[in-house]
């Protein structure tokens, strides 16, 4: 038996000494505290989420949940703003590794939109002979919104497809606005589905919940863009009867219509027909559109705040 | 205890900055790393159960602010992380190499699981096979190897012997 081994440890045939877990008593007490803490969170967390699901957009929680946004916003742009040059690096290097087949079809993409350029849009009600009196609906070409650039300060898990930017009910955003790209034209990216103090979060035309009511500027044939989650890669033009006619390549754009509690007004680019097809045991069309901006990058939006009462249902 | 708690809640604050500015939009393949995850699971092991639920509280906390999402049901899942890895830490896991390793991909699936079934409770449209086949696998290799360096960098934060009792006691005889 070795000289540092007892006699005591020796008879239980243990090869090592344990570590002191105290007398029954504490490790019981031990135990009960370790239990009450987790389930004490887990109770937080549950009576947290039921409250705030149940709540208005304007109840407590969300108001805290707000303001602290806020407080945390200065720390997520400044990691931002420290991290976008490697971030940048690695799209620069990541964009030359696909600029070659990028570049041909951007080729093909604009002899395509030229050949397409010579149809004119319709240019909306034209004939109002007699009429004296025309409410028209707000209109993004006609300047009835005012343009808001905000950054990107988070992107959300991609199954959620949708991103927080830095400009909230502070500056005027409100719920179902409007959000395109920065480009000329700006793109459609998505709408505003919920609105914090500083910051807001902006759900995406390819999120499943999103749904778009759009307009085939070549045959004037309209149907309702849903989202397809991540894994699809592009858009479902879904409520295209089989007789409208619609073609790969056609230009969409959005239809000037409320749809999923939102108003997009007409004319903002969404995408192209990828492809147009047809079964005998569905009723519509199945048409996949490939959206114009890139939604998978985004670091900059344009949220178009209304400058007028937004269209809304009886 | 409470110094340990101080450490842990900074940890993940930062790893909160970390996951929003680097490692979110840094998609490989179709999944990116989930330093959060990584950093609730390792603390938890290091330090354990209570500290771990703390931490992953916390955490879930921190992102469903600055996502606006849900407030709680982040929080209820790294909750349960923490505590999962924190007891395997305080029992079974104790120094085993592979330890962190196998906690970070164990809970790495069933935080997705759990995820996906949170979602599907409160109604958010969402893609099971993307979240548990596409964009899994990538994010559980992510985590693995980003477990390496956390896991060195922690157990430098939070020395073994501050944190479990190094007095030892004969084993006495019943009756």
């Amino acid at each position: 038996m070795p000289r540092h081994r007892s006699v005591r440890l020796a008879t239980t045939g243990a090869t090592t000494q344990r570590t002191a877990s105290g007398t029954f008593g504490s490790r019981s007490n031990g135990t009960l505290g370790r239990r009450a803490v987790v389930v004490a969170l887990v109770l937080v967390s549950l009576v947290l989420a039921t409250a705030y699901f149940r709540e208005a957009d304007s109840g407590p929680l969300h108001s805290a949940q707000g303001t602290a946004a806020g407080v945390l916003e200065p720390f997520q742009i400044g990691a931002e703003r420290v991290v976008r040059p490697f971030r940048d690096a690695w799209g620069w290097f990541d964009g030359l590794r696909t600029a070659r087949s990028e570049n041909t079809a951007l080729k093909r993409k604009i002899a395509d939109l030229e050949r397409r350029a010579a149809v004119a849009p319709p240019t909306g009600p034209a004939a109002l002979g007699g009429v004296t009196a025309y409410s028209r609906a707000p209109s993004y070409v006609k300047g009835d919104y005012t343009l808001l650039k905000a950054d990107v300060i988070e992107d959300l898990p991609s199954y959620q497809q949708q991103v927080v930017v830095s400009a909230g009910r502070g500056d005027g955003v409100k719920r179902y606005d409007p959000v395109v790209s920065p480009t000329k034209p700006g793109q459609l990216l998505g709408h505003v589905s919920k609105v914090g103090r500083t910051t807001s979060l902006v759900t995406l035309i390819s999120d499943r919940s999103s749904a778009v009511a759009v307009y085939d500027v070549a045959h004037g044939t309209k149907g309702i863009l849903r989202g397809a989650g991540p894994d699809a890669g592009s858009l479902i033009m879904d409520q295209v009867s089989k007789q409208d006619v619609i073609a790969a390549g056609d230009v969409i754009t959005t239809a000037g219509r409320i749809s999923g509690g939102s108003f997009y007004p007409s004319w903002i680019p969404v995408g192209q027909v990828e492809s147009v097809s047809q079964s005998d045991t569905e009723p519509f069309k199945l048409v996949r559109i490939t959206p114009f901006a890139d939604l998978g990058s985004i670091d900059q939006v344009v949220i178009l705040l209304r400058k007028g009462p937004v269209p809304s249902l009886p | 205890m409470t110094v340990a708690v101080l450490k842990a809640l900074g940890a993940v604050f930062v790893a909160v900055l970390l996951e929003l500015a680097v490692f979110a939009p840094l998609q490989i393949g179709s999944g990116s790393a989930d330093i959060v995850l990584v950093t609730v699971a390792v603390v938890a092991l290091l330090t354990g159960s209570i500290v771990g639920a703390i931490a992953g509280f916390w955490a879930g906390l921190l992102l469903d602010t600055v996502s606006l999402g849900t407030l709680g049901l982040t929080s209820l899942l790294l909750t349960l992380v923490g505590y999962w890895c924190g007891r395997y830490g305080e029992t079974t896991a104790r120094d085993r190499a592979h330890a962190p390793f196998l906690a970070v991909a164990v809970v790495t699936v069933l935080a997705a699981a759990g995820n996906l079934l949170l979602q599907f409770t409160i109604g958010e449209p969402t893609s099971a096979r993307w979240m548990l086949f596409d964009s899994l696998w990538p994010q559980l290799i992510l985590n693995v190897i980003l477990t390496l360096p956390l896991y060195a960098l922690f157990r430098w934060m939070f020395p073994r012997r501050t944190l479990i009792p190094a007095v030892t006691r004969e084993v006495e005889l019943l009756g």
